[in-house]
């Protein structure tokens, strides 16, 4: 007996050693810790890896931003070009010329002046895509020439009318000409270019124009940013950002609550009130880009239901058996809201009608199309084919809750479905791959797509155009659902031509009631973008004009004060 | 002897190349690593093809296991799009020491790269987790054995029964709640000194010194909550094992020899009751390699676990190739150990 409490008091000390013994170590106020919850492998420009283009807001500002409120903001250029100021201007053939003015004395973090060169240098690599692998949009059909007028002023002509030019396919001028353009001539192309990679950071190598300067990437644990020398904006408040790798979305708060870390950002909105209890965290919201929807395949099915499908009744029947805006309030959280239409809620018409809660309509519908249970299982049919829906999503908790959900509520009108979530690889690999969307082998999918948060213009012709539907002889498109409206194409095509304002709203108006009027897309949630800010750390009255749009959060950081 | 590794090493070659073609197969069920492009409008179809060509993916499926085999240093890849391939390939296949290059989790970096950035965190994690494991399980199963039946014995096999039923997250999740998160609001509201309670997360604090101190703080929960379950289930065994050993003849014998207790039970009972532990220990040492996906991937610990869960969504074929493989040789080659040992320690086995 005594033996064994022996051996239980030295296991106990053994353990208690560890924990108290040891002192922690005292903490920099001035350094502001941010839980990122995703580790890039790199921090290339324009990335397709999101993860790393959110970082570079601290070490590689652009020609101009977007505030909260969605007004632009000049950084790089002394002002917006505008026709106004008379740097727009509307060329014989109609195209659209835009001149940009950088403003003076802007330095790369390594101290060398910044020049229209290097703006010129990005538009060489964004025209071929063998220099450089990441998204560029449809830059290289809509900018006919790029020209340097003397070291601070430079003019982008598109090909045609282009009043999206502050949004869309604009000039870049944040990254470093004499520190790429060396490896594109060694390597023919920027993609490894070692300022993108951990190690260049390490070397020091990573070169920018921005309020913070990458010096330490800690793989797997952490990068530190040291406030730029070279910046002549607003100094940080913050010498140091470090962006803390943490996976677990649990683990994010219990490290918000330990003061292991000072900002969380991105959760989920069933993680809202945590955030809210812990001690000392201020948590707010902006309105997000992201949003899931519901896709109706009616115009590339060849499935059992096609037929149904293609009836824009049995279509609209099968929205109004949906309580869309009660699974928004109890699967996503009080408040949320349902968008009316894949377009950004600023060129929504007034009047803008869509399909809202309707039992009676739904079942109304279905039986005045025939599908009606003639058999007595409890699912309508027609011609012996019974309705049941193939109904796909990712893996993601939130689609895969929503699908359930819906699948009860298009069970008690008597529709049926087979729930199949699949990996995002499967669901959205293309048609070649026999991708699920792309080869059109579904009747309805849980997924998102963003839109831009600044322009009524879709400008997805792959997406949403005649022409977009994948087949074997073209099977770039992406219109797997097969939504096909020769009367939205074109109004589309005259939004992102129509200068006039006032004009080319109206226009747009037009475009989305007609894309409304398909009923094959059909928003769930849009979701807000949160952030939980330590205020012990953070004065919460200097944090919160961050960006809204899908890459510039944390683009005022350096306005970020400590508490005081 | 010599005979029967020769036999066993030569058996391994059909083994793990079955295991490589299935698991090769497994990692694209994940989809094409690159699939989540189509849903951003700014991506083009050039984009996607330079990509994927530049990492093999155009390439049909057993082409791209060959390639993994064999490298494609031998054939040219179309960079410039042109439809004739120009650049000449640079990888060299498993069969010459190249894994390849990851395609997703960690674009661009060599896998060998990776593996040897992490493994020496996981090795840290999961040396110090096993050390703690064997040397408390030792402890509690040997004296659980000669106090059976006793309080202690009841006592330890009630608390092993619960922790070994319970899930490691749910361990982990439990531990820092009460020593890193409830602790320092206790220790505020009573105006303690809050520094004392243990860190949530990471190897060290991103603002600390990164000292040994710092490392050792960050040690104690993932190593507990690892350690805790593992000592409920090897406690557990050494008691079963120690009571057949000390219930024996030869263990009568030594008794009736006068021998002490202590001499009895260290000398002549643990020797013998440690010998089946030797295969199990030979058999756990691989997965000490792969490292905690789960507690890795909790406490944010940059190991060869957190690695894996990175490389499996979206899917990074090299990567998870290059995990199962390194898993299926030490597996093969610690088993090969295991038998040799067994036989080393105890005279009675030979293998013919």
């Amino acid at each position: 007996m005594k033996r064994t409490a022996r051996f239980i008091l030295v296991a106990l000390v053994m353990v208690l050693s560890l924990s108290v013994g040891i002192s922690a170590t005292a903490q920099d106020g001035n350094v502001l810790v941010i839980g990122w919850e995703q580790e890039p492998p790199l921090l290339t420009p324009r990335s397709d890896l999101a993860f790393a283009s959110l970082l570079t807001n601290f070490y590689a500002r652009d020609v101009w931003n977007w505030d909260v409120n969605r007004q632009i903001y000049p950084v790089m250029v002394e002002e917006i070009p505008s026709p106004e100021n008379g740097m727009v201007e509307t060329l014989e053939n109609g195209a659209t010329k835009v001149t940009y003015k950088l403003r003076e004395g802007l330095l790369w973090s390594d101290g060398e002046a910044i020049t229209s060169a290097d703006c010129a240098f990005w538009h060489e690599v964004t025209m071929d895509p063998t220099k450089g692998t990441f998204q560029r949009g449809s830059y290289p059909e809509v900018v006919a020439s790029f020209d340097v007028i003397d070291d601070l002023t430079f003019s982008m002509t598109y090909t045609t009318p282009f009043p999206d030019y502050t949004s869309q396919s604009t000039a870049t001028c944040g990254y470093p000409e004499h520190i790429l353009r060396p490896i594109l001539e060694a390597e023919g192309t920027i993609d490894n270019a070692a300022m993108f990679t951990p190690d260049g950071v390490n070397a020091g190598a990573t070169v920018g124009y921005g309020p913070y300067i990458a010096t330490e990437w800690i793989v797997g644990e952490s990068i530190r940013f040291e406030a730029n020398p070279n910046w002549d904006g607003a100094a940080p408040g913050f010498s140091t950002v470090i962006a803390r790798f943490i996976l677990d979305s649990a683990q994010m708060q219990n490290a918000l609550a330990a003061g292991e870390i000072d900002v969380a950002f991105n959760f989920s909105d069933d993680l809202v009130e945590g955030y809210q209890a812990v001690e000392g965290a201020e948590v707010f919201g902006t309105p997000g880009v992201f949003g899931d929807a519901i896709w109706l395949n009616y115009g590339n099915n060849r499935g059992p239901i096609a037929s149904a499908l293609a009836d824009v009744n049995v279509r609209t029947a099968l929205i109004a058996a949906i309580d869309r805006a009660t699974l928004a309030e109890q699967l996503i959280g009080p408040g949320t809201g349902v968008p009316k239409a894949w377009h950004p809620e600023a060129f929504w018409p007034e009047d803008l009608e869509t399909i809202g809660y309707d039992v009676d309509l739904a079942n109304s519908l279905l039986d005045a199309a025939g599908w009606v249970d003639s058999d007595g299982d409890g699912l309508r049919d027609k011609d012996g084919v019974a309705l049941i829906i193939r109904f796909f999503t990712t893996d993601r908790q939130i689609r895969k809750d929503y699908q359930i959900a819906i699948a009860e509520y298009w069970s008690a009108v008597g529709i049926g479905s087979q729930l199949l979530p699949v990996p995002a690889g499967i669901l959205f690999a293309d048609y070649l791959e026999r991708g699920i969307l792309d080869t059109g082998d579904f009747d309805a999918a849980i997924f998102a797509l963003s839109a831009s948060a600044l322009s009524p213009y879709a400008d997805a012709p792959d997406w949403f155009g005649c022409d977009g539907i994948p087949s074997a002889e073209d099977p770039n498109g992406n219109n797997g659902w097969g939504s096909c409206s020769p009367e939205f194409d074109a109004l589309d095509l005259q939004v992102g031509s129509t200068v006039d304002p006032a004009e080319r709203l109206a226009i747009a108006q037009e475009a989305i009631r007609e894309f409304v009027g398909e009923q094959f897309w059909h928003g769930l949630y849009l979701r807000q973008t949160w952030y939980a800010i330590n205020t012990n750390v953070i004065d919460p009255a200097t944090a919160k004009d961050v960006g809204t749009l899908s890459a510039n959060y944390f683009n005022k950081i350096e306005l970020w004060q400590p508490a005081s | 002897m010599t005979k029967y590794v020769v036999q066993r090493l030569l058996q391994a070659i059909p083994l793990l190349t079955i295991v490589t073609i299935v698991v090769f197969s497994l990692s694209f069920a994940g989809g094409n690593p690159f699939a989540y492009l189509a849903q951003d409008p700014r991506a083009r179809p050039e984009d996607k093809f330079l990509l994927q060509e530049k990492y093999g993916l155009n390439d049909s499926i057993p082409v791209q296991f060959v390639t993994w085999l064999i490298g494609d240093d031998w054939r040219l890849r179309d960079l410039n799009m042109d439809g004739v391939g120009e650049t000449p390939g640079e990888r060299q296949g498993i069969l010459r020491g190249d894994f390849g290059e990851s395609v997703s989790a960690f674009r661009g970096k060599e896998v060998s790269r990776i593996f040897a950035e992490r493994m020496p965190n996981t090795l840290i994690l999961m040396v110090t987790q096993y050390v703690v494991t064997i040397v408390f399980a030792l402890g509690i199963g040997i004296l659980a054995a000669i106090r059976q039946y006793s309080w202690f014995d009841n006592m330890v096999t009630s608390i092993s029964f619960v922790l070994y039923a319970m899930p490691v997250f749910l361990v982990a999740l439990l531990l820092v709640q009460v020593f890193a998160v409830q602790c320092r609001e206790v220790l505020r509201a009573v105006g303690g000194d809050p520094s004392i309670c243990l860190p949530v997360q990471g190897m060290y604090d991103v603002r600390g010194d990164r000292s040994f101190d710092e490392l050792l703080r960050h040690l104690i929960l993932p190593v507990v909550s690892l350690a805790a379950i593992n000592i409920a289930g090897y406690s557990r065994y050494i008691r079963s094992t120690m009571l057949e050993v000390i219930n024996s003849d030869y263990i009568r014998t030594a008794r009736s020899k006068g021998l002490t207790e202590r001499r009895i039970t260290f000398l002549h009972a643990l020797k013998n009751a440690s010998l089946p532990l030797v295969t199990i220990i030979a058999l756990d040492i691989p997965f000490l390699l792969g490292g905690a996906v789960i507690t890795e991937t909790i406490f944010s610990w940059p190991g060869m676990g957190l690695a894996f869960i990175n490389a499996v969504q979206p899917a990074d074929p090299p990567l998870l190739m290059a995990f199962t493989v390194m898993t299926a040789v030490a597996v093969v080659f610690f088993q090969l150990v295991a038998d040799v040992l067994y036989s080393w320690l105890d005279p009675r086995i030979r293998y013919n």
